[in-house]
């Protein structure tokens, strides 16, 4: 094979990534859209369980009965977290959700010819690192989690870039506004051409005057509530103050949904040609070539899990081709895969804060590297 | 003024990616080479993904929520060679090179798939149409009664002068579970009648035959070349009566159903 000719597998596998991604990550933004505007700070909060434990405990349970795969779970995990829920649930969640759901397991079973034994490892292993990295999140303020806004502008909360043209439809939104084509920073500019008073949001709108967001009645108590670091100034005001319409709470979401999915769709590309590339020009010799040493197969499929960025409902039947390979390095290959990839690391870098991408990064892939050592001996290697 | 007009066409970027990219899925769900990319029994999916994805970019291209992204812009370019590429503008220059059998142009419109026959006759015999996938299963469960059952099975030919000693050859098809960049080659060796010269490799034969039972001092492991990881049934191979070299159908090239029983994918 030569460069030439694998440029079109490539772009087959790079196409054939984002394609079949693309669905989930739609509905991941667009259940982080609808987050976002509907659903209000407090009534997850009362709803949650607030020790560390039991959040952690009801992400798990969430995540055993939500389908989804690990790209559209991201920006929903940020979302729910900044909208009040346990840390320790939402990061549980957004680890275990694509393994331990219904659909994962019946693929791993189907892949491994109605072998339980696989499904149930595998299972167990991301339950224990959604627990562990849960229960340590748990432990943390969403502050010390989230990416922080980095201008005044998206004081909203939303924690977007908001455009040129963007006329932010809603309070459940944040701030009913245009924030204008340059962003200020000073905190005491005009708003929607009234000199001298402060927005409803907390921030300067820009130079241009924009209507008043229809279907929103005045909001001055939040005149001089701060803008809330993440979460929306819904979050901060009380709804009935605001009394967004249904129509600006959907504009609201589609909003949302659009700027978590432009802000994913990036990394998805990338991520996507990275795995691509690999498939296209590393030759499967390369990896066969660790399938007789226990040492060398543990590392070497995790290290393949996180270059291929496999979906989680798919990767079963790859790990299943890798016949003489160990149980446990199959394992390895099919534990971490879901929890950690470069999709996932680049998509984590966008929303999470480097200590959190740094627990993620590393403590599931020790769990996994430890049980399955510890597998691998205790079955003695068995394929 | 051309300012002006850049600026706006700019911002409107991310919408207008966006409802080419729904245009290119619908397109692909409903008359294009859907197959190359993912497995069929998604479309339902993928033309709801498109109409979301049309809804919202069209919402973006009207209302855009964040600024022209650089970055984001050329990821978009990116995307669009890669489905420039993928669709045949490159496989006619790499043609001519000894390609992965994978590499498939389609046929487009994709043809209507002709339903199987319950049994292909080859010499005045009954065969049971089944694909590779279906008999690899078979034979990894070990010797059953199906073992005495004639089968008829296609796929790709990979010879090894290893292979071609024992007088045997892999045959093989891709496996696309999910989408093409999970799948995986999966076959069985099939032992041709001595009297028969062996296919060439990489030719799509059709191989008519019953399965044997490989003794435990003759299994090997047989890895396929390529992009692809493979899974070929280590303890069965298919003892064949004739071995057919047929014309490709791209479309045929990958499978995507596997049945536990008759009436089998093929």
């Amino acid at each position: 094979m030569n460069a030439l000719h694998n440029l079109d597998l490539f772009a087959q596998a790079t196409l054939s990534i984002v394609l079949e991604a693309i669905p989930f990550l739609l509905l991941g933004s667009v259940a982080s859209g609808l987050v976002e505007a509907f659903v209000p700070k407090d009534r997850l909060e009362r709803l949650l369980p607030k020790g560390r434990l039991a959040s952690t405990l009801v992400g798990l349970g969430l995540g055993a009965v939500t389908p989804c795969c690990e790209c559209g779970v991201v920006y929903l995990a940020r979302r729910l977290i900044g909208k009040g829920v346990p840390p320790g649930a939402a990061v549980a969640f957004m680890l275990a959700a694509p393994v331990i759901n219904p659909v994962s397991i019946l693929a791993t079973l189907v892949a491994f010819r109605g072998d339980p034994t696989m499904a149930v490892w595998r299972c167990a292993l991301v339950i224990l690192a959604g627990l562990v990295v849960g229960y340590w999140a748990g432990g943390q303020k969403a502050a010390s989690l989230l990416v922080p806004l980095l201008t005044p502008a998206p004081a909203c909360g939303c924690g977007h870039d908001h455009g040129p043209q963007h006329d932010h439809p809603t309070p459940a939104g944040g701030c009913s506004h245009d924030h204008g084509p340059k962003p200020v920073s000073s905190p005491g500019g005009s708003p929607e051409g009234s000199p001298g008073a402060t927005p409803a949001c907390g921030h300067d709108h820009g130079p241009r005057p924009v209507a008043a967001p229809s279907g929103v009645a005045p909001a001055a108590a939040a005149a001089t509530m701060p803008g809330a670091l993440f979460g929306s100034l819904a979050d901060a005001v009380p709804l009935a103050a605001v009394l967004p319409t249904p129509r600006a709470k959907i504009a609201s979401a589609m909003h949302h949904a659009l700027a978590d999915f432009l802000d994913m769709a990036k990394v998805l590309i990338l991520g996507s040609m990275v795995a691509a590339a690999f498939k296209a020009y590393v030759p499967v010799s390369v990896v066969m070539a660790m399938e007789n040493d226990l040492v060398l197969a543990i590392p070497g499929m995790m290290a393949l899990a996180v270059i291929l960025s496999l979906c989680s409902q798919a990767d079963a039947f790859v790990a299943a081709s890798f016949s003489t390979f160990p149980q446990a390095a199959k394992l390895a290959f099919l534990a971490l895969g879901p929890m950690l990839d470069l999709k996932l690391m680049l998509m984590w870098r966008q929303v999470f804060t480097p200590r959190l991408v740094r627990v993620l990064t590393f403590v599931p892939a020790a769990l996994v590297f430890l049980a399955c050592c510890l597998l691998g001996i205790a079955t003695g290697g068995a394929p | 003024m051309i300012q002006t007009t850049f600026r706006r066409l700019a911002s409107r970027t991310d919408g207008l990616a966006m409802l080419l990219l729904a245009g290119f899925m619908g397109w692909l769900a409903t008359a294009g080479n859907y197959w190359m990319y993912l497995n069929p029994k998604f479309k339902p999916v993928t033309l709801t993904a498109a109409l979301v994805l049309a809804v919202l970019g069209g919402y973006a291209a009207i209302r855009p929520v964040t600024r022209p992204n650089l970055g984001r812009s050329l990821c978009y370019l990116v995307l669009l060679a890669m489905a420039g590429l993928a669709e045949g503008g490159f496989q006619a220059l790499s043609a001519n090179i000894d390609s992965d059998p994978f590499d498939v142009a389609a046929t487009l419109p994709t043809p209507e798939k002709a339903p199987t026959p319950a049994r292909l006759t080859q010499n005045g015999k009954d065969y049971i149409p089944i694909n590779t996938g279906e008999l690899h299963d078979i034979a990894a469960k070990g010797p059953s009664p199906s073992f005495d059952r004639p089968f008829a099975v296609r796929g790709f030919v990979h010879r090894s002068p290893e292979l071609d000693a024992a007088g045997q050859f892999v045959l093989y098809r891709l496996a696309v579970w999910c989408c093409f960049a999970d799948g995986t080659a999966v076959g069985l060796r099939v032992a041709f009648p001595p009297d028969q010269a062996p296919p060439d490799d990489k030719a799509w034969v059709t191989a008519y035959g019953t399965l044997r039972p490989i003794p435990e001092a003759a299994r090997k492991d047989v890895a396929i070349p390529g992009i692809s990881f493979s899974s070929v049934a280590p303890a069965a191979l298919l003892a064949a009566d004739t071995v057919e070299t047929k014309e490709l159908n791209p479309e045929e090239a990958y499978m995507f159903e596997w049945r536990q029983e008759e009436p089998y994918a093929f």
